[in-house]
């Protein structure tokens, strides 16, 4: 039961791109269209278990017996490269595949989603099956928060606000109003 | 190559550089944070600028991202260090969002763009100026979210600050959507001095 309060709560409750601001900059411009976000959400949520989980290994196995944990960062920080650049390979002999993902690459090593989400297991002090938990709640609730972005931006396109809002003003204004929705689930209790 | 390849058109950019903000603005809720945050990101956009123009003769073309990615994160490993044993209450304060730095868009956009083509001196000209930017909004927008979200000012870990007013004027501010909407109403405020600017520059007899 505690697993799936961890799950839940990653996705809806404390969702991190709506009440952490963690990645909200590549979710509201990574993608236009609904599908293709999609394939960029679940890149990240892939690369977030992958290798968020492979730093969250490292941290309690290797860096903190050692107590070298101050070398979480860059480790999980180059560990997240690695993992992105390994899958644009792979990627690359699949011309379909290709086509999907390329503009998702660049962005998800700057992502804050999955070192956030690193970091959040290692400050509660989560044992691993939790981390993973952890880690690919935050993925699935970035993917739920770039759906909501992509809509709110296809909508926006088709109104007429106030000249002084226009452009990024407005799209602000759109964010701010999804954060408070999102804000709607924190009376989730079981 | 992390960046630029993805963001061709300049609005783009500019959202992306104004969102990218939104991850320290999470923790502008007290002057108290603000401060933190702000020395955090001034003290690491400055060291990681001099480290990546330093060394930008001997960085490897196809290594670059993964080298300006853990120069970034060394800083911000030092800063974290130094906060923690020097201000421990403002490092639990930041909790997640310090580590986070490291990856900003703010910093690797920063080290991508300049840092990497000046010399050091330049570099850390540059990354002063833009933590600078940055540091006065996010001061400016703790100032607002702690005098109006809470009705407080100066609050922190070591004492309760001044009492302004009796109960929180507009609670809704120290919530994290609070931020956000400041933020819009900020850059609206701003885009609307530019067409009233251009307007009059155009016609200036009518206006």
């Amino acid at each position: 039961m505690e697993y799936i309060l961890i799950l839940i709560a990653a996705i809806l409750t404390d969702n991190f791109v709506f009440t952490k601001f963690l990645g909200i900059e590549q979710a509201f411009v990574s993608s236009e269209k609904p599908l293709n976000a999609v394939w960029g959400g679940g890149l990240v949520t892939g690369v977030s278990v992958v290798a968020g989980g492979i730093t969250c290994l490292l941290y309690s196995f290797v860096l903190e017996p050692l107590k070298i944990s101050f070398m979480t960062l860059p480790l999980g920080v180059l560990i997240v490269a690695a993992t992105v650049s390994a899958l644009e390979a792979v990627s690359a002999k699949n011309n379909a595949l290709e086509e999907v993902l390329r503009c998702h690459f660049p962005m998800i090593t700057t992502n804050g989603v999955i070192m956030g989400a690193v970091f959040l297991a290692i400050e509660n002090n989560l044992n691993i099956g939790a981390s993973f938990l952890l880690l690919l709640g935050a993925g699935i609730g970035y993917t739920l928060a770039v759906l909501v972005f992509v809509s709110v931006r296809e909508r926006l396109q088709q109104s007429n606000p106030p000249a002084a809002f226009a452009g990024i003003p407005i799209m602000i204004v759109a964010a701010a109003l999804a954060v408070m929705a999102f804000s709607g689930f924190a009376g989730l209790r079981f | 190559m992390l960046l630029k390849t993805k963001l061709k058109s300049s609005d783009s950019l500019a959202l992306f550089q104004t969102l990218a903000l939104c991850p320290a603005l999470a923790v502008t809720t007290t002057i108290f944070c603000s401060l933190a945050i702000s020395a955090a990101l001034l003290i690491s956009i400055v060291l990681s600028a001099v480290l990546v123009s330093a060394l930008r003769k001997i960085i490897p073309t196809k290594l670059r991202a993964f080298v300006y990615l853990l120069l970034s994160s060394f800083s911000v490993t030092m800063v974290y260090l130094i906060m923690r044993a020097v201000f421990p209450s403002a490092a639990t304060a930041l909790g997640i969002y310090l580590p986070v730095l490291a990856i900003s868009c703010v910093i690797i956009l920063r080290l991508e763009i300049f840092s990497a083509l000046n010399t050091p001196g330049l570099a850390a000209l540059d990354g002063l100026i833009t933590g600078a930017k940055f540091s006065a909004v996010m001061l400016a927008c703790g100032f607002i979210r702690e005098l109006l979200g809470r009705g407080r000012l100066f609050t922190s870990p070591l004492g309760e600050g001044l009492k302004i007013f009796p109960a929180a004027p507009v609670s809704f501010l120290a919530q994290p959507a609070g931020a956000l909407l400041l933020i819009a109403a900020a850059a609206a405020a701003i885009q609307y001095m530019q067409m009233r600017n251009k307007a009059k520059a155009e016609n200036p007899e009518t206006v």
